[in-house]
């Protein structure tokens, strides 16, 4: 393996939410800093190849071709990751092997950028309700860190990247600075309204998201028109992405190297320093290896890639996984489970066609459990609710057996209004559901495949019920018709809310890393993805990664400044 | 030219429908799944289901072969192809003459025989599909509804999703 002779004071492995973080927050705070992508090259814009299309320009019309769904067939498991206006942000199933002992959808792109090009965008912070929890009930290892640890880095968080929305004044869905909300349509007003009229702290508001509404002057970015095109990548950088924002702040340093094609194999460990001295690259076309040395490595290649790299990392000091001195790393594996709730039809808006491409669902925050002796519930934790009113389009005609001018007519006109709520549930972390590396089933780099085994259990199957109940229930005190309750079952994994593996804690015999996100054994590798989760939540995490990645990159600094000056 | 069907014209045979249609509008859409027969009765079905225009007339069904080309699995084509056996024999067996002789206002009563039903029977309908068999163990009933049933799914993709500019026109 050759060495490069250059020494970095930061490596950043990955570029997706978390990793474009670290390298902006490396960079700007003077810090020479290599960032590896194993996958393709993205720039902001010109490599949108979908962007400006229009649904007849597709071949297939948005549909996927059989090709597709072979050479994706995991990824197809999302139903939209095939469609020919998102695929090239999802990998090839056949080039990119995993086994499942049993079903994991483990869904991700291979480029710079990540899943923040393809991201929900939806903002929710934990909140002491959350980090309190696994000590309050003696589950798993407690949060090293309490929301007031994080609060501030929220802020600064949501201050750079724009968070639309509207303030609750909850205290376990704590606000932030939250730029002009996006509207509900009429019949979501009406749900709400319905909601507080009969129910008790039960609050239903605009999600959070990451796309800008208002008009103040950002570099590269501009006022959200809602073209609700997003996952193509947005022209406009109105929605948060690595590609439009936090990569381009730290190219604007001149501190920042960016190499994609690059793929870590695994973290070198120095016995005599007793930390890493860098990292191994395959490049993804070449296959040729090369070391990288830096001072600092901050680890972002998300939950499960970068478990998988500190697994690969062995040593004769680490024989499991670099740090993995607690046997925890590739455990505690989570996801939410979701795809559960109600539909129902609404009427008497018929007036009304303000059935607008909004990007952004409605949210109820969590309302189960919320207080000391819970509320008599057969499971522990909690949920919220993800939804939209709109017009029936033309999908729902294809169920139906008219033919004709009567069809004709029925696509030419705005169907009646139906609602949907989509629950968004937590797992709990259990120590059995994990990720391991298969030696013996390696990849064309000569790296080892992961293996999946993980299911949800009683607790979330006990709660399943419940939300599905709870939605039934809401929209039928709200007094709309065909009320129908679901549950399409869910996956671990099919949320892409995958998370923990390299949990924090404040006790290296139980957890990976401390409450810095530093490896307890080897402290100048931080790993700051969704890998560190000690506990899921039941709000979407990226935020808590982007929050948990500037606090760590802000430790990390201090100690290298130090260690500068000292 | 409109694509005018039904009892709003005399009767003439679907082939001649066709070729006169052909002969004003893009004449030459060669299928690339189906033989020239199946994709003209493709064609028929997709504009009585879904009356439309000229241009879409021909590209809506040229979108429903491309399905059947690319995006079904191979069973899913042979179910397709079935049905439309199943399909052309229930036409001949009711007018005793082969579907490509047949004139719009049979094969628009045929279809009414099988689209025009009660809320019961649409439940009973429905049942019977989701009852999954291998393609050459369905019954003619099964057969048929899943190759009408595809046609009009279809039809109505390629129509809502065509640009606006020829679905206006």
């Amino acid at each position: 393996m050759k060495t490069n002779t250059e020494h970095f004071d930061a490596i950043v492995i990955g570029t997706g939410i978390s990793g474009g973080w670290a390298a902006k927050e490396l960079c700007e705070q003077g810090l020479k800093t290599l960032v590896l992508e194993r996958g393709k090259p993205v720039d902001h814009i010109t490599d949108y190849p979908t962007v400006t299309m229009d649904t007849w320009d597709f071949k297939y019309r948005e549909i996927a071709p059989l090709e597709k769904e072979k050479a994706q067939f995991k990824q197809a498991r999302t139903g939209y990751a095939t469609r020919e206006k998102y695929s090239h942000w999802f990998v090839n199933d056949l080039k990119h092997p995993y086994a499942e002992t049993k079903q994991f959808d483990w869904i991700r792109g291979y480029h710079v950028g990540g899943r923040s090009l393809s991201w929900g965008r939806q903002c929710l912070r934990l909140s002491d309700l959350d980090f309190k929890a696994n000590k309050k009930e003696g589950i798993a290892v407690d949060w090293p860190i309490r929301y007031k640890d994080l609060a501030p880095w929220y802020d600064k968080v949501e201050e750079f990247i724009g968070v639309s929305g509207e303030k609750l004044g909850l205290e376990h869905l704590p606000d932030g600075p939250f730029l002009p909300a996006m509207e509900l349509n009429i019949v979501e007003q009406d749900l709400k309204h319905a909601l507080h009229r009969n129910f008790k702290g039960r609050h239903l508001t605009i999600g959070r998201f990451a796309n800008l509404t208002d008009q103040k002057t950002r570099t590269g970015r501009y006022k959200c028109i809602q073209r609700n095109k997003c996952m193509r990548g947005c022209p406009l950088g109105a929605y948060f992405s690595s590609n439009s924002c936090t990569l381009p702040a730290a190219e604007r340093t001149g501190n920042m190297t960016l190499k994609a094609h690059a793929i870590v194999s695994k973290i070198i460990y120095d016995d005599v320093s007793k930390k890493a001295l860098g990292v191994a690259v395959i490049d993804a076309n070449t296959h040729k290896k090369t070391m990288y040395k830096a001072t600092v490595i901050f680890c972002c290649a998300s939950t499960v890639a970068s478990t998988a790299i500190l697994l690969n990392s062995t040593s004769k000091r680490f024989p499991n996984g670099l740090g993995n001195d607690s046997g925890e790393l590739g455990h505690n594996l989570m996801d939410h489970h979701y795809k559960v709730g109600a539909t129902a039809d609404v009427d008497g808006f018929e007036n009304d066609l303000n059935d607008i491409t909004r990007p952004a669902s409605f949210h109820i925050p969590r309302f189960k459990n919320l207080h000391n002796g819970g509320d008599n519930t057969d499971y522990i934790r909690g949920y919220g609710f993800q939804g939209s009113a709109s017009r029936k389009d033309w999908k729902s005609a294809i169920q139906e057996m008219t033919f004709g001018e009567d069809l004709k007519e029925q696509l030419d006109n705005p169907g009646s209004w139906k609602i949907g709520l989509n629950g968004f549930g937590e797992t709990l972390p259990y120590h059995e559901n994990r990720m391991f590396l298969d030696p013996k089933n390696k990849d064309e780099w000569g790296l080892p495949t992961v293996n999946f085994d993980c299911q949800f259990k009683e607790n979330e199957d006990k709660m399943r019920k419940d939300m599905q109940q709870e939605a039934v229930n809401m929209l039928t005190t709200a007094g709309y018709k065909n009320v129908q309750g679901y549950d399409k079952h869910s996956t671990p994994g099919n949320a892409i809310h995958e998370m923990g593996t390299a949990r924090m804690g404040h006790n290296p015999k139980t957890s990976v890393l401390n409450k810095f996100n530093q490896l307890h054994s080897v402290p100048n590798v931080y790993v700051t993805d969704g890998a560190c989760m000690t506990s899921s939540a039941y709000q979407n995490p990226s935020l808590t990664y982007m929050a948990l990645t500037a606090r760590a990159v802000h430790h990390a600094v201090k100690t290298w400044k130090k260690e500068q000056h000292g | 030219m409109t694509f005018a069907l039904g009892a709003t014209i005399a009767t003439p045979t679907l082939m001649s429908l066709l070729s006169s249609c052909n002969s004003k509008a893009e004449s030459n859409w060669n299928p690339l799944f189906l033989d020239s027969k199946k994709g003209e009765v493709l064609q028929q079905l997709s504009n009585i289901i879904l009356p439309t225009n000229a241009t879409l007339a021909i590209n809506i069904p040229k979108f429903i072969d491309l399905v059947l080309n690319d995006v079904i699995s191979p069973s899913e084509q042979q179910l397709f192809l079935n049905g439309a056996v199943a399909f052309e024999e229930a036409f001949e067996r009711k007018y005793h003459t082969s579907i490509h002789k047949g004139t719009t206002d049979e094969l628009e009563n045929l279809l009414s025989h099988y689209f025009r039903v009660s809320v019961e029977e649409k439940t009973a309908i429905e049942s019977m599909l989701s009852n999954v068999q291998h393609p050459q163990k369905k019954n003619d009933k099964q057969l048929i509804y899943s190759y009408l049933f595809f046609i009009r799914e279809y039809s109505i993709w390629g129509y809502a999703t065509a640009n606006p500019v020829h679905r206006n026109n």
